[in-house]
């Protein structure tokens, strides 16, 4: 998940700027010249995207109108694949399942961050490794920290299991794909993991533009610490916590590499979300056409979710 | 000026950095077999699995050819179809590919293999190449590969455990009951087993599981020309082997492993003397011979319920000729797989792909190899195109229906059923 803070505006001149103020360019020649050298310097970025973004976009719109296999022709059917999608148990479940998972991991995390940045934000010695410790998980990638967890979490060969059948918390090595709920507390544990510290930064950010004035105010009002906390400072962090909110929401629907390296779909196929079945109809059954048209319908769906969130948020914030 | 000058060197700087992370981006051509001081090499890819005998095998090909020589590349088994798909349909594959023969009916219609039908036709030794293999490899009368390795099925018992229970350790288990007993008498031992599967592992339970169906004269495709029809649902033998599983997991002689395990520890608990019974195919023997000399055990074909029939699930691999490949250096790699190729693997007590190869030195070996021979010969592969979304995909029909039926809570004849749909809308695309 990559934050493009918002870059300041240039000015553009062609004297020194003084303290006269804003000075306009002298001429039009000059401001077309400066607002060409601008779009020569965006034009990497600007071709970039087409090619990275906006070109797929469109093959996928043409593919998800076609049925396409991975070897062989594709022929166009119009919206057949759209028609299949409404009807086909598969996509419903993965649609669902990836809701109910990020229903369940977006407040876990963002609550987790929250309590993390309480704990770091102020300046003590030594914090600045534990910050740093808490949010190096979110630099690897996210199959690599799966495969990490997959092999702490063996049955026959993990150090987990071991660890907890030597506490007396386990009777024998816990088997995390005998059961639905199990599985899915394996993912929970390691996607917190991974990305609680980017909620943790995101919040922290919030927390500390809350100037000490205010809480010397609310102290010296009476008010303890949990107050001052649920009454003063997160209505203030509002921003950060709709940041921190969305960005995990959204990473929570894209979720793929935990499920497919974790679980393998397991116990019986009822861990799969949505972008592993479009991985599994493009790659494993071969059907590119069919799966562009899940992805597309996917895509506005996230896109709603994310919408109806930033502004039940922001209508909060009005209120 | 200084200004002017700063932003001319930005400007600059930003537009040569993007040209060259552009062209550097760019993806190398197609992988054309090289030529170079008359030394063709030819790009070769296999699966991960052919691991134990193929990287030998290629260097016994480099070391006696001067003109042509090989570079192989294992693929991991489970990315195999995916790889070799995207690999064909933007022709950077390899020159030379092996292809497991389940799989193979995939890429044999799509123009991506040469056809090779005269120069196989011609082989001396062409009545003696597993049916299978070729009849995999092939459209209509039309071959496009030549068999490679042969891997098939059979039921493995652990003779020290079955001692060990009470049971005459050199009697093979015949027929369904008497497996069950012998899993009934192992499983009474302490810590034991007495049967093991891998239940999460789609593949392997088609490689396990249905040549319990076949030796009963059962099918689960049905060809007809290019239409092919699942029978997952109603199928009378497929019904009686997954009962037959299923009571062995509910009256505990099964491992609570074999729910989750999904292929990547299939032979860990026979190896280790934990389980009594389970049914594989030659990669443990190999293994069993070389790693675990302790391990004292026995090899016979698949039974059918009463024991009158018996099958195995006939795998391996099948080697082709990509389109594109200069297909007289391609013929000669071929040939040499199906000769000094096979010769070897036999005189390594490995599975020849040749049945007059397979007599004198690999019958020598081991009487054991007498079992994979008689298998090999009752040999069945499921043939379709799309065999491996249906049948080896972890998340399709059969691994769901294995699923449900041996672990679920539902019946096995909902679970066929569901199970039969699903196959029927995989294979209808």
């Amino acid at each position: 998940m990559s934050v493009t803070p918002a870059l300041p505006v240039a000015r553009t001149t062609t004297r020194g700027a003084g303290d006269r103020g804003p000075v306009r360019p002298a001429s039009r020649k000059a401001l077309s010249r400066s607002r060409r050298r601008g779009l020569l310097l965006v034009a990497p970025a600007l071709l970039l995207l087409a090619v990275v973004f906006v070109a797929p976009l469109g093959v996928s719109v043409w593919m998800s109108l076609s049925s396409w296999p991975l070897l062989g022709e594709h022929t166009f059917i119009g919206l057949d694949n759209y028609t299949r999608l409404l009807h086909d148990p598969q996509v419903h479940r993965a649609l669902l399942f990836t809701l109910q998972f990020a229903l369940v991991i977006t407040p876990v995390t963002v609550l987790v961050g929250l309590g993390l940045a309480l704990l770091v934000e102020k300046r003590r010695r030594g914090v600045g490794l534990v910050r740093t410790a808490i949010f190096a998980p979110v630099a690897i990638g996210f199959a690599s920290a799966s495969y990490l967890f997959l092999a702490l979490t063996n049955t026959a060969t993990g150090v987990f299991g071991r660890a907890l059948v030597d506490l007396g918390i386990t009777e024998t090595a816990v088997n995390w794909l005998l059961d639905p709920g199990l599985a899915m507390l394996l993912v929970v544990i390691v996607t917190v993991w991974k990305t609680a510290g980017f909620a943790m930064v995101a919040l922290m950010n919030g927390l500390q533009s809350i100037g000490k004035d205010i809480e010397d105010a609310a102290r010296v009002d009476g008010a303890g610490r949990l107050r001052l906390l649920l009454q003063i400072k997160l209505p203030m962090m509002r921003d950060s916590i709709a940041f921190a909110l969305t960005f995990t929401a959204i990473g929570a629907f894209l979720t793929f590499d935990q499920f497919y390296i974790l679980t393998g779909g397991a116990p019986n196929n009822s861990t799969i979300t949505s972008v592993y079945r479009i991985y599994n109809t493009a790659f494993t059954q071969g059907q590119l056409g069919y799966a562009a048209a899940f992805s597309l319908v996917f895509l506005a769906f996230v896109l709603v979710v994310t919408a109806t969130q930033l502004v039940l948020l922001r209508r909060g914030a009005d209120s | 000026m200084r200004r002017t000058t700063q932003r001319r060197v930005v400007t600059t700087l930003a537009a040569g950095v993007t040209c060259a992370a552009l062209v550097a981006g760019c993806s190398s051509g197609p992988d054309d077999a090289a030529t170079s001081d008359g030394v063709q090499t030819l790009t070769m890819w296999a699966r991960s699995d052919d691991e134990g005998f193929l990287p030998d095998l290629v260097d016994e090909f480099n070391a006696s050819h001067e003109d042509i020589q090989l570079e192989l590349t294992l693929v991991p088994s489970a990315q195999v179809v995916q790889k070799y798909s995207t690999a064909a349909s933007t022709g950077s594959g390899p020159d030379v590919v092996a292809v497991e023969i389940g799989t193979i009916p995939q890429f044999t219609s799509t123009g991506w293999l040469q056809d090779i039908t005269d120069e196989v036709t011609a082989l001396p030794y062409r009545d003696a190449l597993s049916p299978a293999h070729l009849e995999q490899g092939a459209v209509g009368d039309r071959n496009f590969a030549v068999p490679l390795s042969a891997d098939v099925s059979v039921l493995y018992w652990n003779k020290d455990l079955f001692e060990q229970a009470g049971l005459d350790p050199e009697k093979a288990p015949a027929t369904w009951d008497e497996i069950r007993a012998a899993a009934e008498a192992v499983s009474s031992l302490d810590g034991k087993d007495g049967y093991f599967f891998s239940g999460a592992c789609a593949g392997c339970m088609a490689f396990t599981m249905l040549p319990y169906v076949w030796a009963g004269g059962g099918e689960v495709l049905e060809s007809d020309g290019d239409q092919v029809t699942p029978l997952l649902s109603p199928n009378p033998q497929l019904e009686a082997a997954l009962t037959f599983l299923r009571g062995m997991v509910d009256d505990g002689l099964v491992p609570q492993t074999a729910q989750t395990e999904n292929g990547s520890d299939q032979f860990g608990p026979f190896f280790s003397g934990q389980v009594g019974m389970f049914v594989q195919g030659t990669y443990p023997f190999a293994q069993l011979k070389e790693n675990y000399p302790d391990v004292d055990f026995g090899l016979t074909p698949v039974p059918s319920q009463d024991g009158s029939g018996t099958a195995s699930f006939a795998g391996g691999d099948d080697l082709a000729i990509t389109e594109g490949t200069d297909r007289e250096a391609g013929m000669t790699v071929l040939k040499w797989f199906l000769d000094e190729g096979q010769q070897s693997l036999a005189a390594k007590g490995i599975l020849p792909v040749r049945s007059d190869l397979a007599e004198g030195d690999y019958l020598q070996q081991d009487p054991r190899n007498a079992v994979f021979v008689d298998a090999l010969s009752v040999g069945h592969t499921p043939k379709a195109a799309k065999v491996a979304s249906v049948f080896f995909d972890n998340n399709g029909p059969f691994g769901g229906l294995v699923q449900s039926a041996l672990f679920g809570s539902g019946s096995i004849a909902d679970a066929m059923s569901q199970a039969q749909t699903a196959a029927e809308a995989a294979l209808a695309q």
